[in-house]
This record gives C-alpha cells, sequence and structure tokens, in this order.
C-alpha cells in the first residue's frame, strides 16, 4: 500500500484524535464509577494516578492505537494529525497541572 | 519531521503528562516537609504511661471528678444495663451504685455541695436528669425533653440546662437542688443543620449565658445568639454573632470568648460590647476554647493558638505533621497550675506544651479530650500520665472550666 500523506489528511487526524477524546473522557467517568463503588484494584487507584490517568493512559488507550492502525494503512498524514493533536493534549495538560499546583494547591498551606 | 521522530516526541510527551502528577506531589511532599513546624527537640522525656489501681476502671476516662478526688464513671460498656458507679482514686475500692434500671447514663456533673448530677436517657425521647448523694441514694429525677446539652451549676446549688424538643425552641431550665423547676425560658432552637445545644455558663456575677447556632432558613448563612440572663431568668442582653457558635469560655473579669465554627474567636465585655475578632484562617475542625490564668486564650484551629487579652496572637504551636499529613488540633486542651498546656491533634500528636510556647514533651498516641486531676494525673483514652501539675484553678483550663464540669466563673462569697 503506497503512503499517502496531504494537509487534508493532517487535519482528518487532528479531527479525528480530538474525537478520540470523548472515549478518553468515556474511559475516566467508568474510573469514576467503579472507584465510586469501591470496586477492588479500580478503587485502590490514588488521585495522584487518577490524574496522570486521563490525559494520560487514556490517550496513550485512544490516539496510539489509531495512529498505529492509520499509519499501517499507509495514511501517514492522518498519523500525523493524530501524533500533533496528541502532543498538544500532552503538553497542555501537564502546563494545566503545573498550573493548577500553584494557583490553587498552595493556598492551603 | 519524520513520522518515526513524530512518534518519539508523542510518546515522551505522552510519557511526560503521565508523571507530572508524581512528580507534582513529590515537589509538594519535599517543599511542605521543609515550611517551619515545631519539630523541636522536646524539653523532657514523655511521662509513661502506667494502670489504674482499680483494674474495674479499664481504659476509660472518668465522666466528672469531685473536689476530694472522686471519680465518677458511666460504664458504657456494660451492655444490657449501663450504670453508673464512683470510685476514690486514693482508695482503690470502688463504690458502686445503681443509676437506675433502663436507664444509660450519658454524663455526669459534680455540685458544690458534692451532689452528683447525672445526665441520662431511658430511649431517644426520654431523657432524664438525676441527683445522687455522694452515697449514691437517689435524690430526685427529673424527665427533660428529647434534646438537651451538659449542666451548669451555681454555687447556689442551681442547676442550668438547655433542652428543648428535636427541631424546636430549646429552653434554658433552671432546677433548685431540690429537683425543683424554679423557671423555664426560650434561649436556643436545635433544626436547619444544628442539631446539639451548647451548655450554658455562669459568670463570676452569676448571670447565665446561652448561645444559639443556627443556620438562617432563606439564605443558610450560620447565625448565633450570646444571650445573657440573670439568676431569676430575665433576659439581660442578646448579641448577635456572624457564625455558627460551638462554645465559650468565660473570663474572672466577666469577659464572654465565643468559638464560631469554623476558626473564629468573638470576645465580648460582661455588657456585651464586641472586645475584638480573631480568624485563623482555618475552615475545619476546631478545638474548644480555654483560658489560662494569665488571661491567654488558648484556641486550637490548625495550629495551637495562644491569643493575648487583645486577642493578638502571642504564638502558635504546629504539629510536626501539620502540613505533611495535614494534621490539626481539633481537642480541648488543658491547662496545668503550672501553666503547661496540654494539646492533643487529630492524627495522635498530644504535646506538652509551655505557656511561653516550647515543647515540653510529646507523645504518639491516639488521644481523646483528657482529664488533668488535681494530683498531677493525666488521663487521655484511659491511659494515666504522671504530669508536673494538677489542673490549674483559676482561668476557664478545661472544657467545662474544672473536672466537676460546673462550667460556673462564680466567684465565691
Amino acid at each position: 500500500m503506497k503512503a499517502t500523506t496531504s494537509r487534508t489528511q493532517v487535519f482528518v487526524g487532528v479531527v479525528f484524535g480530538l474525537l478520540l477524546q470523548v472515549l478518553a473522557l468515556a474511559i475516566v467517568i467508568g474510573y469514576f464509577v467503579h472507584a465510586d463503588r469501591g470496586n477492588g484494584s479500580w478503587a485502590a487507584l490514588g488521585s495522584v494516578v487518577l490524574a496522570g490517568f486521563y490525559f494520560g493512559m487514556a490517550q496513550v488507550l485512544t490516539i496510539l492505537p489509531a495512529a498505529l492502525i492509520t499509519l499501517a494503512l499507509g495514511r501517514h498524514g492522518t498519523t500525523r494529525g493524530l501524533l500533533y493533536t496528541g502532543i498538544f493534549l500532552a503538553l497542555w495538560n501537564i502546563v494545566r497541572l503545573v498550573g493548577m499546583y500553584f494557583v490553587f494547591g498552595q493556598k492551603f498551606i | 519531521m519524520r513520522l518515526s521522530r513524530l512518534f518519539l516526541v508523542y510518546l515522551l510527551c505522552t510519557a511526560g503528562a503521565i508523571c507530572t502528577p508524581a512528580a507534582i506531589a513529590l515537589f509538594d511532599h519535599g517543599h511542605k516537609a521543609v515550611i517551619p513546624v515545631n519539630s523541636e527537640k522536646p524539653l523532657e522525656p514523655a511521662p509513661v504511661a502506667f494502670d489504674p489501681e482499680n483494674k474495674d476502671v479499664g481504659l476509660h476516662t472518668p465522666g466528672c471528678i469531685a473536689d476530694d478526688g472522686t471519680e465518677y464513671y458511666a460504664d458504657r460498656w456494660i451492655a444490657v444495663n449501663w450504670q453508673s458507679f464512683h470510685w476514690t482514686f486514693n482508695k482503690p475500692t470502688p463504690r458502686y451504685f445503681d443509676s437506675g434500671r433502663d436507664n444509660y447514663s450519658d454524663g455526669c456533673a459534680v455540685g458544690w455541695d458534692e451532689t452528683i448530677y447525672v445526665l441520662g436517657h431511658i430511649d431517644d425521647k426520654h431523657r432524664t436528669l438525676r441527683a445522687f448523694s455522694p452515697s449514691g441514694e437517689m435524690q430526685w429525677s427529673s424527665q427533660l425533653p428529647d434534646t438537651r446539652s451538659d449542666l451548669a451549676i451555681s454555687r447556689t446549688g442551681t442547676v442550668y440546662v438547655v433542652a428543648g424538643p428535636r427541631l424546636d425552641v430549646a429552653d434554658l431550665m433552671a432546677f433548685d437542688r431540690e429537683g425543683t423547676l424554679l423557671w423555664t425560658t426560650p434561649a436556643s432552637r436545635t433544626g436547619n443543620g444544628v442539631w446539639e445545644l451548647t451548655a450554658p455558663a455562669i459568670g463570676p456575677d452569676g448571670t447565665i449565658y446561652v448561645i444559639s447556632a443556627m443556620h438562617d432558613q432563606a439564605t443558610l448563612k450560620p447565625a448565633s445568639t450570646l444571650t445573657a440572663f440573670s439568676p431569676k431568668g430575665e433576659r439581660l442582653w442578646s448579641a448577635a454573632l456572624d457564625g455558627l457558635a460551638k462554645d465559650f469560655v468565660i473570663g474572672a473579669d466577666g469577659s464572654i470568648f465565643v468559638h464560631l465554627q469554623p476558626g473564629e474567636v468573638v470576645a465580648f465585655d460582661a455588657q456585651g460590647h464586641q472586645k475584638w475578632k480573631f480568624e485563623s484562617g482555618h475552615e475545619g475542625n476546631d478545638g474548644s476554647l480555654v483560658l489560662g490564668q494569665d488571661g491567654t486564650l488558648y484556641f486550637p484551629s490548625r495550629f495551637l493558638y495562644a491569643l493575648d487579652p487583645q486577642g493578638k496572637t502571642k504564638w502558635s504551636f504546629k504539629s510536626e505533621i501539620t502540613y505533611t499529613k495535614g494534621d490539626y488540633f481539633d481537642q480541648p486542651p488543658l491547662i496545668g497550675d503550672d501553666g503547661t498546656i496540654y494539646a492533643g491533634s487529630c492524627y495522635g500528636q498530644y504535646y506538652a506544651i509551655t505557656h511561653e510556647g516550647q515543647k515540653k514533651w510529646q507523645l504518639s498516641v491516639s488521644a481523646e479530650p483528657g482529664i488533668l486531676t488535681s494530683n498531677g494525673i493525666l488521663i487521655s483514652s484511659g491511659k494515666r500520665y504522671r504530669v508536673s501539675g494538677a489542673l490549674a484553678k483559676d482561668g476557664w483550663p478545661s472544657k467545662n472550666r474544672d473536672n466537676a464540669n460546673r462550667r460556673s466563673q462564680e466567684v465565691a462569697q
């Protein structure tokens, strides 16, 4: 299969990556539901792990498989779009967490 | 950028996002660990716990102690009929007396004439106030409404209690030493998130003070009232408080210090004029106020604050695990006659602190608000420790002022 790439494919990848975050959100909501009911190992996960889980593991579980699939299909543009979205969300998540800590975390000291 | 490199950047960024919370937690712990707390070396070694001479007492803490040292216990561990018995500390032979069949003892106080007043209940609806002679004979018994406060006892033998039906107006009730209801007047109420009534207290001139704490029904904002009554039940004055009053203490000069939950103290003079207000900024549970012999007010509100008579902070004492584990002082402290303050924290740190705010000794025990006896024994969670002094006689050195739970600052005539 011939690899293809175009601006349109990149755009499609970005949109696809953003849509996949709905799935990531569903995973996290699933976590909350299980945690509230105190179900085994899910509930044992701490809030720190949860915070990392959301845009960390949820991204990996959604964007990475999608990127690998589009890569295998030769849709390199879509793969790029997905990876750009993933990189942006990961960096945004780091900035958000650090910002929240310094804005809200400090006032409790 | 080549696709393989883009993959690498993506994976690195994702790994960074996953690791960020843990990195923040590590940074936060390291940061909190270096904030100054009272981690200095104690001035003295901690006292060693010893067992009571009477094994029946077990790990119980007395409900009240008479001036002659007799300790009164409500034995809550007898499942069928909870009975009260009393025991003289220096004579370790307990003398038991039956508090009445089917009557459960909730608390006690000892009058100035050694009469023992026992607050109890038969069931959720039937509350009782009973008076016993020191030899254990019941002198009288009176029914109380289903919600009631602890007692205050005047030097004339009048017993004051705030009581009323649940979700309704509660009255300040005055009983004479024969158990006759002298008078009753509306003073407080329960409902709107307030289920407990604060005990009245008696000022140096015999004035009785009552606080009423409420949430406003419309706005749900907390609002309280401090009211002064004459010994005949006449309303003298009222002062509005912008917060939920939890407890209060009275100084030797008649000043009233009201604790507003969370984290505030308001001081009034004996005529009801506000003198000052202190705010700790803490939004969690506080402990009760106590007042030292020199007029220093001790306020457990996350830290233990020592406030001078003008409401200014003299010093604050911080549990060693204040920041690393979120520890805070939430129990009523005790003040010894040598000025030592005994204060327990939520996460099992018990400190003896000098009146200058230095750590005297420290115990890592899960301690309940204790009792400091007149012969220098600190009893906390049933464990006994010999300490450097007895409970102070002046000021308001414990939650109910003395071990007899009289809640009275009256001056002897």
